[in-house]
Protein backbone atom coordinates (compact mmCIF):
# COMPACT_ATOMS: atom_id res chain seq x y z
CA UNK A 1 0.00 0.00 0.00
CA UNK A 2 3.06 2.37 0.97
CA UNK A 3 4.47 1.63 -2.27
CA UNK A 4 1.27 2.14 -4.47
CA UNK A 5 1.12 5.57 -2.71
CA UNK A 6 4.40 6.35 -3.36
CA UNK A 7 4.05 5.58 -6.60
CA UNK A 8 0.95 7.79 -6.71
CA UNK A 9 2.45 10.73 -5.37
CA UNK A 10 5.66 10.61 -7.70
CA UNK A 11 3.17 10.17 -10.67
CA UNK A 12 1.37 13.26 -9.25
CA UNK A 13 4.36 15.88 -8.97
CA UNK A 14 5.88 14.66 -12.34
CA UNK A 15 2.16 16.09 -13.54
CA UNK A 16 2.10 18.76 -11.45
CA UNK A 17 5.86 19.38 -12.04
CA UNK A 18 6.19 19.22 -15.48
CA UNK A 19 4.50 22.63 -16.49
CA UNK A 20 7.02 25.55 -16.04
CA UNK A 21 7.23 29.40 -16.94
CA UNK A 22 8.39 28.43 -20.16
CA UNK A 23 5.71 25.53 -21.01
CA UNK A 24 2.96 28.06 -19.68
CA UNK A 25 4.05 30.83 -22.10
CA UNK A 26 5.48 28.92 -25.36
CA UNK A 27 2.49 26.98 -25.67
CA UNK A 28 -0.16 29.82 -24.96
CA UNK A 29 2.04 31.70 -27.73
CA UNK A 30 1.81 28.77 -29.95
CA UNK A 31 -1.95 28.33 -29.70
CA UNK A 32 -2.49 31.95 -29.71
CA UNK A 33 -0.55 31.99 -33.62
CA UNK A 34 -0.81 28.72 -35.04
CA UNK A 35 -3.82 26.79 -32.94
CA UNK A 36 -2.92 23.07 -32.28
CA UNK A 37 -0.80 23.02 -35.18
CA UNK A 38 2.13 22.46 -33.05
CA UNK A 39 0.71 19.79 -30.69
CA UNK A 40 2.64 17.22 -32.86
CA UNK A 41 5.69 18.83 -31.19
CA UNK A 42 4.06 18.90 -27.77
CA UNK A 43 4.27 15.08 -28.37
CA UNK A 44 7.95 14.56 -29.44
CA UNK A 45 9.10 16.46 -27.18
CA UNK A 46 7.33 14.52 -23.60
CA UNK A 47 8.54 11.02 -25.65
CA UNK A 48 12.18 12.71 -26.20
CA UNK A 49 12.16 13.80 -22.13
CA UNK A 50 10.87 10.69 -21.11
CA UNK A 51 13.73 8.91 -22.85
CA UNK A 52 15.97 11.22 -21.86
CA UNK A 53 15.15 11.22 -17.98
CA UNK A 54 14.42 7.64 -17.97
CA UNK A 55 18.19 7.03 -19.14
CA UNK A 56 19.41 9.69 -16.62
CA UNK A 57 17.13 8.12 -13.91
CA UNK A 58 18.42 4.68 -14.26
CA UNK A 59 22.65 6.02 -14.46
CA UNK A 60 21.82 7.81 -11.31
CA UNK A 61 19.89 4.48 -9.11
CA UNK A 62 22.71 2.25 -11.08
CA UNK A 63 26.15 4.34 -10.86
CA UNK A 64 25.26 6.21 -7.58
CA UNK A 65 26.81 9.33 -9.76
CA UNK A 66 24.61 11.81 -11.10
CA UNK A 67 24.67 14.01 -14.18
CA UNK A 68 27.58 16.48 -14.18
CA UNK A 69 29.99 13.71 -11.95
CA UNK A 70 30.11 11.56 -14.99
CA UNK A 71 30.45 13.88 -17.63
CA UNK A 72 33.18 15.27 -15.80
CA UNK A 73 34.80 11.51 -15.55
CA UNK A 74 33.81 10.64 -19.37
CA UNK A 75 34.76 13.56 -21.56
CA UNK A 76 37.63 14.88 -19.17
CA UNK A 77 38.35 18.38 -17.33
CA UNK A 78 38.83 20.79 -20.26
CA UNK A 79 35.60 19.58 -22.46
CA UNK A 80 33.44 19.30 -19.10
CA UNK A 81 34.24 22.89 -18.40
CA UNK A 82 32.61 23.74 -21.77
CA UNK A 83 29.82 21.55 -21.23
CA UNK A 84 29.23 23.27 -17.70
CA UNK A 85 29.28 26.57 -19.12
CA UNK A 86 26.97 25.97 -21.29
CA UNK A 87 24.60 24.26 -19.34
CA UNK A 88 25.21 26.29 -16.57
CA UNK A 89 24.66 29.62 -18.35
CA UNK A 90 21.48 28.16 -19.75
CA UNK A 91 20.22 27.25 -16.60
CA UNK A 92 20.65 30.61 -14.95
CA UNK A 93 18.99 31.67 -17.74
CA UNK A 94 16.21 29.87 -16.63
CA UNK A 95 16.41 30.33 -13.18
CA UNK A 96 16.45 33.94 -14.09
CA UNK A 97 12.99 33.32 -16.58
CA UNK A 98 11.56 31.59 -13.37
CA UNK A 99 11.83 33.73 -10.83
CA UNK A 100 10.31 36.64 -13.05
CA UNK A 101 7.62 33.72 -13.42
CA UNK A 102 6.65 33.71 -9.95
CA UNK A 103 6.67 37.52 -9.41
CA UNK A 104 4.60 37.77 -12.51
CA UNK A 105 2.10 35.08 -11.33
CA UNK A 106 1.77 37.12 -7.73
CA UNK A 107 1.40 40.43 -9.80
CA UNK A 108 -2.03 38.61 -10.88
CA UNK A 109 -3.45 37.97 -7.71
CA UNK A 110 -2.11 41.53 -6.41
CA UNK A 111 -1.60 44.05 -9.19
CA UNK A 112 1.55 44.59 -7.68
CA UNK A 113 4.45 45.77 -10.43
CA UNK A 114 6.29 42.71 -10.73
CA UNK A 115 10.22 44.41 -10.26
CA UNK A 116 8.62 44.32 -6.53
CA UNK A 117 7.79 41.16 -6.49
CA UNK A 118 11.11 39.77 -7.03
CA UNK A 119 13.37 40.62 -3.98
CA UNK A 120 10.43 38.66 -2.28
CA UNK A 121 10.19 35.83 -4.91
CA UNK A 122 13.99 35.23 -4.47
CA UNK A 123 14.23 35.28 -0.90
CA UNK A 124 11.19 32.52 -1.03
CA UNK A 125 13.00 30.49 -3.02
CA UNK A 126 16.41 30.58 -0.71
CA UNK A 127 14.49 29.74 2.09
CA UNK A 128 12.89 26.90 1.05
CA UNK A 129 16.03 25.82 -0.49
CA UNK A 130 17.93 26.17 2.96
CA UNK A 131 15.37 25.09 5.31
CA UNK A 132 13.16 22.59 3.68
CA UNK A 133 13.62 18.99 2.96
CA UNK A 134 14.06 17.61 -0.49
CA UNK A 135 11.35 15.70 -0.66
CA UNK A 136 8.84 18.55 1.16
CA UNK A 137 9.60 20.99 -1.58
CA UNK A 138 9.32 18.57 -4.54
CA UNK A 139 6.07 16.96 -3.43
CA UNK A 140 3.74 20.64 -2.59
CA UNK A 141 4.91 22.37 -5.44
CA UNK A 142 4.32 19.05 -7.80
CA UNK A 143 0.93 18.62 -5.79
CA UNK A 144 0.03 22.21 -6.01
CA UNK A 145 0.98 22.61 -10.06
CA UNK A 146 -2.02 20.09 -10.24
CA UNK A 147 -4.14 22.54 -10.27
CA UNK A 148 -2.88 23.72 -13.63
CA UNK A 149 -5.47 21.06 -14.35
CA UNK A 150 -8.20 23.79 -14.59
CA UNK A 151 -6.92 24.10 -18.15
CA UNK A 152 -8.07 21.14 -19.30
CA UNK A 153 -11.24 21.42 -17.82
CA UNK A 154 -11.71 25.03 -19.16
CA UNK A 155 -11.08 23.70 -22.58
CA UNK A 156 -14.22 21.54 -22.02
CA UNK A 157 -15.93 24.12 -20.94
CA UNK A 158 -15.17 26.52 -23.82
CA UNK A 159 -17.34 23.88 -26.10
CA UNK A 160 -14.88 24.52 -28.92
CA UNK A 161 -15.58 23.01 -32.40
CA UNK A 162 -13.60 19.64 -31.71
CA UNK A 163 -13.68 18.96 -35.54
CA UNK A 164 -11.71 21.91 -35.79
CA UNK A 165 -9.04 21.60 -33.27
CA UNK A 166 -8.17 18.12 -34.20
CA UNK A 167 -8.24 19.59 -38.03
CA UNK A 168 -5.63 22.09 -36.64
CA UNK A 169 -3.73 19.18 -34.79
CA UNK A 170 -4.26 16.31 -37.81
CA UNK A 171 -2.64 18.58 -40.39
CA UNK A 172 0.26 20.77 -39.06
CA UNK A 173 1.69 23.64 -41.10
CA UNK A 174 1.47 27.25 -40.60
CA UNK A 175 -1.99 29.53 -41.15
CA UNK A 176 -1.71 31.85 -44.03
CA UNK A 177 -0.77 34.81 -42.45
CA UNK A 178 2.53 33.23 -40.64
CA UNK A 179 6.12 32.13 -42.49
CA UNK A 180 7.07 28.69 -42.58
CA UNK A 181 10.12 29.93 -40.88
CA UNK A 182 8.12 31.01 -37.84
CA UNK A 183 6.54 28.11 -37.58
CA UNK A 184 10.14 25.89 -37.19
CA UNK A 185 10.98 28.93 -34.76
CA UNK A 186 7.93 28.33 -32.52
CA UNK A 187 8.59 23.69 -33.01
CA UNK A 188 12.15 24.54 -31.48
CA UNK A 189 11.16 26.79 -28.65
CA UNK A 190 7.98 24.52 -28.29
CA UNK A 191 10.34 21.19 -28.17
CA UNK A 192 13.17 23.38 -25.75
CA UNK A 193 10.19 23.78 -23.08
CA UNK A 194 9.71 20.38 -22.76
CA UNK A 195 13.38 18.97 -22.74
CA UNK A 196 14.57 21.19 -20.62
CA UNK A 197 18.05 19.70 -19.29
CA UNK A 198 17.60 20.90 -15.97
CA UNK A 199 14.58 18.87 -15.66
CA UNK A 200 17.28 16.25 -16.28
CA UNK A 201 19.95 17.38 -14.00
CA UNK A 202 17.32 17.73 -11.28
CA UNK A 203 15.95 14.55 -12.14
CA UNK A 204 18.82 12.64 -12.03
CA UNK A 205 20.30 14.58 -8.82
CA UNK A 206 17.24 13.55 -7.42
CA UNK A 207 18.02 10.16 -7.16
CA UNK A 208 21.21 10.18 -5.10
CA UNK A 209 19.19 12.92 -3.12
CA UNK A 210 16.19 10.44 -2.23
CA UNK A 211 19.25 7.18 -2.16
CA UNK A 212 17.71 5.44 -5.17
CA UNK A 213 18.75 1.89 -6.18
CA UNK A 214 18.00 -0.96 -8.85
CA UNK A 215 15.10 -1.25 -6.80
CA UNK A 216 13.52 2.08 -7.18
CA UNK A 217 13.87 1.98 -11.21
CA UNK A 218 10.00 0.70 -11.71
CA UNK A 219 9.19 3.40 -9.39
CA UNK A 220 11.42 5.94 -11.46
CA UNK A 221 9.96 4.48 -14.64
CA UNK A 222 6.14 5.01 -13.80
CA UNK A 223 6.86 8.38 -12.82
CA UNK A 224 8.18 9.40 -15.71
CA UNK A 225 6.29 7.54 -18.15
CA UNK A 226 2.96 8.39 -16.71
CA UNK A 227 3.78 11.42 -14.98
CA UNK A 228 5.74 13.40 -17.86
CA UNK A 229 2.77 12.29 -20.49
CA UNK A 230 -0.18 13.70 -18.76
CA UNK A 231 2.04 16.72 -18.07
CA UNK A 232 2.13 17.21 -21.73
CA UNK A 233 -1.77 16.93 -21.83
CA UNK A 234 -1.66 19.98 -19.73
CA UNK A 235 0.45 21.75 -21.94
CA UNK A 236 -1.37 21.11 -25.10
CA UNK A 237 -4.80 22.09 -22.97
CA UNK A 238 -2.72 25.41 -22.62
CA UNK A 239 -2.22 25.57 -26.04
CA UNK A 240 -5.60 24.64 -26.44
CA UNK A 241 -7.31 27.71 -24.62
CA UNK A 242 -5.64 30.03 -26.08
CA UNK A 243 -6.24 28.40 -29.44
CA UNK A 244 -10.22 29.06 -28.98
CA UNK A 245 -9.99 32.08 -27.25
CA UNK A 246 -7.02 34.37 -28.50
CA UNK A 247 -6.69 33.35 -31.81
CA UNK A 248 -10.12 34.39 -33.62
CA UNK A 249 -9.44 37.51 -31.61
CA UNK A 250 -6.09 37.83 -33.01
CA UNK A 251 -4.37 38.42 -30.00
CA UNK A 252 -0.68 37.42 -29.40
CA UNK A 253 0.22 36.18 -26.37
CA UNK A 254 2.89 38.41 -25.14
CA UNK A 255 2.17 38.80 -21.26
CA UNK A 256 1.09 36.16 -18.66
CA UNK A 257 -1.86 37.95 -17.98
CA UNK A 258 -3.13 37.05 -21.86
CA UNK A 259 -2.64 33.08 -20.75
CA UNK A 260 -5.48 32.97 -17.92
CA UNK A 261 -8.01 35.00 -19.89
CA UNK A 262 -9.57 31.86 -21.51
CA UNK A 263 -10.08 30.45 -18.17
CA UNK A 264 -11.53 33.32 -16.86
CA UNK A 265 -14.12 33.15 -19.45
CA UNK A 266 -14.37 29.26 -19.23
CA UNK A 267 -15.07 29.67 -15.66
CA UNK A 268 -14.70 32.66 -13.61
CA UNK A 269 -13.21 33.66 -10.78
CA UNK A 270 -13.42 29.85 -9.23
CA UNK A 271 -11.21 28.90 -12.49
CA UNK A 272 -9.08 32.00 -12.16
CA UNK A 273 -8.11 31.52 -9.03
CA UNK A 274 -7.17 27.74 -9.76
CA UNK A 275 -5.11 28.82 -12.54
CA UNK A 276 -3.24 31.50 -10.72
CA UNK A 277 -2.18 28.82 -7.54
CA UNK A 278 -1.41 26.52 -10.27
CA UNK A 279 0.86 29.02 -12.05
CA UNK A 280 2.63 30.36 -9.09
CA UNK A 281 3.01 26.50 -8.03
CA UNK A 282 4.33 25.45 -11.50
CA UNK A 283 7.02 28.73 -11.87
CA UNK A 284 7.83 28.65 -8.00
CA UNK A 285 8.42 24.67 -8.53
CA UNK A 286 10.53 25.46 -11.02
CA UNK A 287 12.82 28.20 -9.80
CA UNK A 288 13.31 25.53 -7.07
CA UNK A 289 14.76 23.10 -9.10
CA UNK A 290 16.48 24.95 -11.81
CA UNK A 291 18.31 27.04 -8.59
CA UNK A 292 19.12 23.73 -6.86
CA UNK A 293 20.45 22.26 -10.26
CA UNK A 294 22.53 25.43 -10.83
CA UNK A 295 24.24 24.04 -6.83
CA UNK A 296 24.05 20.70 -8.45
CA UNK A 297 26.05 21.25 -11.55
CA UNK A 298 28.62 23.23 -10.23
CA UNK A 299 29.40 21.05 -7.43
CA UNK A 300 29.05 17.75 -8.93
CA UNK A 301 31.79 19.04 -11.78
CA UNK A 302 34.49 20.62 -9.08
CA UNK A 303 33.58 17.96 -6.41
CA UNK A 304 32.12 20.22 -4.00
CA UNK A 305 29.56 18.23 -0.94
CA UNK A 306 26.47 18.91 -2.13
CA UNK A 307 22.92 17.39 -1.60
CA UNK A 308 19.99 19.02 0.71
CA UNK A 309 20.54 15.53 2.50
CA UNK A 310 23.45 17.50 3.99
CA UNK A 311 22.95 20.04 6.57
CA UNK A 312 24.13 23.79 4.50
CA UNK A 313 27.25 24.43 6.64
CA UNK A 314 28.11 20.51 5.19
CA UNK A 315 27.83 21.99 1.65
CA UNK A 316 28.73 25.41 2.10
CA UNK A 317 30.05 26.18 -1.26
CA UNK A 318 26.82 24.35 -2.97
CA UNK A 319 24.25 26.80 -1.04
CA UNK A 320 26.89 29.78 -1.86
CA UNK A 321 26.65 28.72 -5.53
CA UNK A 322 22.65 28.94 -5.26
CA UNK A 323 22.92 32.20 -3.39
CA UNK A 324 24.67 33.76 -6.10
CA UNK A 325 22.57 32.38 -8.77
CA UNK A 326 19.18 33.73 -7.31
CA UNK A 327 21.42 36.98 -6.63
CA UNK A 328 22.31 37.24 -10.47
CA UNK A 329 18.81 36.27 -11.69
CA UNK A 330 17.66 39.20 -9.51
CA UNK A 331 20.49 41.49 -10.57
CA UNK A 332 18.93 40.41 -14.27
CA UNK A 333 15.48 40.98 -13.64
CA UNK A 334 16.16 44.25 -11.68
CA UNK A 335 16.92 45.81 -15.24
CA UNK A 336 13.19 46.03 -16.11
CA UNK A 337 13.89 43.03 -19.17
CA UNK A 338 10.80 41.52 -19.21
CA UNK A 339 10.56 37.95 -17.91
CA UNK A 340 8.34 36.60 -20.71
CA UNK A 341 11.05 37.46 -23.08
CA UNK A 342 13.74 35.95 -20.79
CA UNK A 343 11.33 33.03 -21.01
CA UNK A 344 11.15 33.04 -24.76
CA UNK A 345 15.08 33.02 -24.92
CA UNK A 346 15.83 30.21 -22.28
CA UNK A 347 13.42 27.80 -24.21
CA UNK A 348 15.14 28.06 -27.70
CA UNK A 349 18.68 27.85 -26.11
CA UNK A 350 17.51 25.54 -23.74
CA UNK A 351 17.76 23.36 -27.10
CA UNK A 352 20.72 24.56 -28.31
CA UNK A 353 22.90 23.28 -25.56
CA UNK A 354 20.21 20.01 -25.05
CA UNK A 355 23.04 17.73 -27.21
CA UNK A 356 25.78 18.78 -24.81
CA UNK A 357 24.21 16.80 -21.81
CA UNK A 358 21.87 14.29 -23.59
CA UNK A 359 24.59 12.60 -25.98
CA UNK A 360 27.07 11.90 -22.58
CA UNK A 361 23.87 10.30 -20.59
CA UNK A 362 23.18 7.94 -24.07
CA UNK A 363 26.89 7.16 -24.45
CA UNK A 364 26.91 6.22 -20.48
CA UNK A 365 23.74 4.63 -20.13
CA UNK A 366 25.58 1.92 -23.11
CA UNK A 367 28.50 1.61 -20.45
CA UNK A 368 28.56 -1.64 -18.68
CA UNK A 369 31.42 -0.45 -16.50
CA UNK A 370 29.19 2.09 -15.32
CA UNK A 371 25.82 0.25 -15.41
CA UNK A 372 26.58 -3.81 -15.56
CA UNK A 373 23.29 -5.29 -16.98
CA UNK A 374 21.42 -2.57 -16.86
CA UNK A 375 22.58 -1.05 -20.33
CA UNK A 376 20.19 0.15 -22.77
CA UNK A 377 18.28 -2.44 -24.78
CA UNK A 378 17.98 -2.16 -28.48
CA UNK A 379 14.82 -0.55 -28.35
CA UNK A 380 15.77 2.05 -26.26
CA UNK A 381 19.14 2.84 -28.09
CA UNK A 382 16.89 2.70 -31.21
CA UNK A 383 14.76 5.55 -29.74
CA UNK A 384 17.90 7.37 -28.23
CA UNK A 385 19.53 7.21 -31.30
CA UNK A 386 16.67 9.16 -33.54
CA UNK A 387 16.35 11.35 -30.57
CA UNK A 388 19.47 12.16 -30.72
CA UNK A 389 19.53 13.05 -34.40
CA UNK A 390 16.30 14.74 -33.33
CA UNK A 391 18.18 17.10 -30.85
CA UNK A 392 21.04 17.98 -32.84
CA UNK A 393 18.69 19.48 -35.78
CA UNK A 394 16.95 21.26 -33.49
CA UNK A 395 20.10 22.73 -31.72
CA UNK A 396 21.83 23.88 -35.38
CA UNK A 397 18.80 25.12 -36.53
CA UNK A 398 17.67 26.72 -33.20
CA UNK A 399 19.72 30.03 -33.67
CA UNK A 400 19.25 31.01 -37.64
CA UNK A 401 15.69 30.88 -37.06
CA UNK A 402 16.32 33.01 -33.65
CA UNK A 403 17.99 35.41 -36.54
CA UNK A 404 16.11 34.97 -39.72
CA UNK A 405 12.35 35.13 -37.72
CA UNK A 406 13.66 38.42 -35.04
CA UNK A 407 12.61 36.42 -32.30
CA UNK A 408 9.56 34.53 -34.09
CA UNK A 409 7.87 38.32 -34.37
CA UNK B 1 27.82 32.39 -71.73
CA UNK B 2 25.25 30.19 -70.21
CA UNK B 3 27.65 28.76 -68.01
CA UNK B 4 28.94 31.85 -66.52
CA UNK B 5 25.77 33.63 -66.19
CA UNK B 6 24.48 29.92 -63.98
CA UNK B 7 27.77 30.19 -62.46
CA UNK B 8 26.98 33.94 -61.30
CA UNK B 9 23.17 33.10 -60.17
CA UNK B 10 24.37 29.98 -58.11
CA UNK B 11 27.15 32.62 -56.45
CA UNK B 12 24.22 34.98 -55.97
CA UNK B 13 22.08 32.81 -54.43
CA UNK B 14 25.12 31.48 -52.02
CA UNK B 15 24.58 34.86 -51.68
CA UNK B 16 21.15 35.92 -50.41
CA UNK B 17 20.67 34.35 -47.55
CA UNK B 18 23.91 36.08 -46.11
CA UNK B 19 22.47 39.45 -47.48
CA UNK B 20 19.32 38.55 -45.79
CA UNK B 21 20.89 38.11 -42.26
CA UNK B 22 22.71 41.13 -43.12
CA UNK B 23 19.82 43.25 -43.20
CA UNK B 24 18.78 41.32 -40.43
CA UNK B 25 21.76 41.41 -38.18
CA UNK B 26 21.90 45.43 -38.85
CA UNK B 27 18.52 46.15 -38.03
CA UNK B 28 16.90 47.36 -41.16
CA UNK B 29 13.47 46.80 -41.68
CA UNK B 30 11.00 48.46 -44.07
CA UNK B 31 8.30 50.70 -42.76
CA UNK B 32 5.53 48.65 -44.35
CA UNK B 33 7.03 45.51 -42.13
CA UNK B 34 7.23 47.67 -38.71
CA UNK B 35 3.42 49.12 -39.51
CA UNK B 36 2.33 45.11 -40.12
CA UNK B 37 4.05 44.85 -36.32
CA UNK B 38 2.48 47.67 -34.92
CA UNK B 39 -1.16 47.24 -36.06
CA UNK B 40 -0.70 43.58 -34.74
CA UNK B 41 0.50 44.47 -31.47
CA UNK B 42 -2.70 47.55 -31.04
CA UNK B 43 -4.61 44.52 -32.32
CA UNK B 44 -3.62 42.20 -29.61
CA UNK B 45 -3.39 45.10 -27.04
CA UNK B 46 -7.02 46.08 -27.72
CA UNK B 47 -8.67 43.04 -27.91
CA UNK B 48 -7.33 41.90 -25.15
CA UNK B 49 -8.18 45.09 -23.11
CA UNK B 50 -11.84 44.42 -24.16
CA UNK B 51 -11.77 40.79 -23.41
CA UNK B 52 -10.54 41.76 -19.40
CA UNK B 53 -13.37 44.58 -19.37
CA UNK B 54 -16.26 42.32 -20.62
CA UNK B 55 -15.02 39.56 -18.46
CA UNK B 56 -14.84 42.18 -15.29
CA UNK B 57 -18.32 43.81 -16.94
CA UNK B 58 -19.72 40.20 -15.78
CA UNK B 59 -17.91 39.27 -12.55
CA UNK B 60 -15.61 36.85 -13.90
CA UNK B 61 -12.50 38.48 -13.42
CA UNK B 62 -10.38 39.61 -10.01
CA UNK B 63 -9.96 43.11 -10.05
CA UNK B 64 -6.10 42.65 -9.73
CA UNK B 65 -6.13 40.32 -12.71
CA UNK B 66 -8.36 43.16 -15.00
CA UNK B 67 -5.60 45.70 -13.88
CA UNK B 68 -2.40 43.50 -14.48
CA UNK B 69 -4.07 42.93 -18.11
CA UNK B 70 -4.86 46.46 -18.76
CA UNK B 71 -1.21 47.68 -17.95
CA UNK B 72 0.17 45.18 -20.39
CA UNK B 73 -2.12 46.00 -23.44
CA UNK B 74 -0.72 49.48 -22.52
CA UNK B 75 2.65 48.78 -22.44
CA UNK B 76 1.91 46.96 -25.91
CA UNK B 77 0.34 49.98 -27.27
CA UNK B 78 3.05 52.59 -25.76
CA UNK B 79 5.80 50.10 -27.72
CA UNK B 80 3.66 50.00 -30.74
CA UNK B 81 3.61 53.80 -30.94
CA UNK B 82 6.85 54.64 -30.28
CA UNK B 83 8.47 52.30 -33.10
CA UNK B 84 5.90 53.50 -35.35
CA UNK B 85 7.02 57.29 -34.51
CA UNK B 86 9.89 56.36 -34.85
CA UNK B 87 10.20 54.91 -38.13
CA UNK B 88 11.05 56.84 -41.78
CA UNK B 89 9.12 56.88 -44.63
CA UNK B 90 9.74 57.65 -48.13
CA UNK B 91 6.32 58.00 -49.91
CA UNK B 92 3.35 59.78 -48.92
CA UNK B 93 1.59 56.94 -48.89
CA UNK B 94 3.50 55.39 -46.06
CA UNK B 95 3.41 58.83 -43.70
CA UNK B 96 -0.44 59.06 -44.09
CA UNK B 97 -0.21 55.31 -42.75
CA UNK B 98 1.99 56.37 -40.53
CA UNK B 99 -0.35 59.30 -39.78
CA UNK B 100 -3.58 56.97 -38.85
CA UNK B 101 -1.60 54.53 -37.23
CA UNK B 102 -0.54 56.55 -34.45
CA UNK B 103 -4.16 57.71 -33.97
CA UNK B 104 -5.38 54.54 -33.94
CA UNK B 105 -3.16 53.48 -31.02
CA UNK B 106 -3.58 56.88 -29.31
CA UNK B 107 -7.52 56.36 -28.83
CA UNK B 108 -6.65 52.66 -28.23
CA UNK B 109 -4.64 54.26 -24.95
CA UNK B 110 -7.19 56.30 -24.30
CA UNK B 111 -9.42 53.30 -24.24
CA UNK B 112 -7.22 51.12 -21.60
CA UNK B 113 -6.23 54.47 -19.59
CA UNK B 114 -10.23 54.95 -19.27
CA UNK B 115 -10.40 51.25 -18.23
CA UNK B 116 -8.07 51.63 -15.65
CA UNK B 117 -9.33 54.63 -14.55
CA UNK B 118 -12.66 53.19 -13.83
CA UNK B 119 -10.60 49.96 -11.68
CA UNK B 120 -9.20 52.80 -9.92
CA UNK B 121 -12.63 54.43 -8.93
CA UNK B 122 -12.46 57.25 -11.55
CA UNK B 123 -14.98 56.84 -14.00
CA UNK B 124 -17.09 54.01 -15.04
CA UNK B 125 -15.97 50.85 -16.78
CA UNK B 126 -19.17 50.76 -19.20
CA UNK B 127 -17.53 54.19 -20.85
CA UNK B 128 -14.00 52.35 -21.68
CA UNK B 129 -15.88 49.85 -24.25
CA UNK B 130 -17.35 52.25 -26.88
CA UNK B 131 -12.98 53.79 -26.99
CA UNK B 132 -11.95 50.33 -26.96
CA UNK B 133 -14.51 49.60 -30.01
CA UNK B 134 -13.23 52.72 -32.06
CA UNK B 135 -9.63 51.95 -31.16
CA UNK B 136 -10.61 48.66 -32.39
CA UNK B 137 -12.52 49.40 -35.81
CA UNK B 138 -9.82 51.83 -36.63
CA UNK B 139 -7.19 49.27 -36.22
CA UNK B 140 -9.17 46.69 -38.23
CA UNK B 141 -9.69 49.57 -41.30
CA UNK B 142 -5.52 50.05 -40.56
CA UNK B 143 -5.18 46.37 -40.94
CA UNK B 144 -7.36 46.32 -44.29
CA UNK B 145 -5.29 48.98 -45.84
CA UNK B 146 -2.09 47.70 -45.11
CA UNK B 147 -2.90 44.15 -46.94
CA UNK B 148 -4.47 46.31 -49.77
CA UNK B 149 -0.95 48.16 -50.04
CA UNK B 150 1.17 44.96 -49.92
CA UNK B 151 -0.94 43.77 -52.61
CA UNK B 152 -0.54 46.40 -54.45
CA UNK B 153 3.00 46.67 -54.13
CA UNK B 154 3.55 42.73 -55.23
Amino acid sequence: MRRIFAVALGILTAIGGFVDIGDLVTNAIVGSRFGLGLAWVVLVGVVGICVYAQMSGRVAAVSGRATFEIIRERLGPRAGLANLGASFLINLLTVTAEIGGVALSLQLATSVDPLLWVPVAAFGVWIVIWRARFKLLENVTGLLGLTLIVFAVALFMLSPDWGSLAGQALQPGPPADEQMSTYWFYAIALFGAAMTPYEVFFFSSGAIEEKWTEKDLATSRANVLVGFPLGGVLSIAIAGCAAVVLLPASIDVTSLSQVVLPVAEAGGKLALSFAIVGILAATFGAALETTLSSGYTLAQYFGWSWGKFRRPAKAARFHLAMIICIFVAMAILATGVDPILVTEYSVVFSAVALPLTYLPILIIANDREYMGDKVNGRAMNLIGSVYLVVILVAAIAAIPLLIVTGAGS
Amino acid sequence: MPESRRGRSKRAQALAPLLALTIVLSGCSSPASTFDQAIGQGVAAVETARIAVDQQLDDRIFPTTTITALGDARRELVDASTSVSETDTSTESDAALRTDLLEALALGVTGVNRARDAMGGTGSLEDAVPALERASDALEALEERATEAEGARR
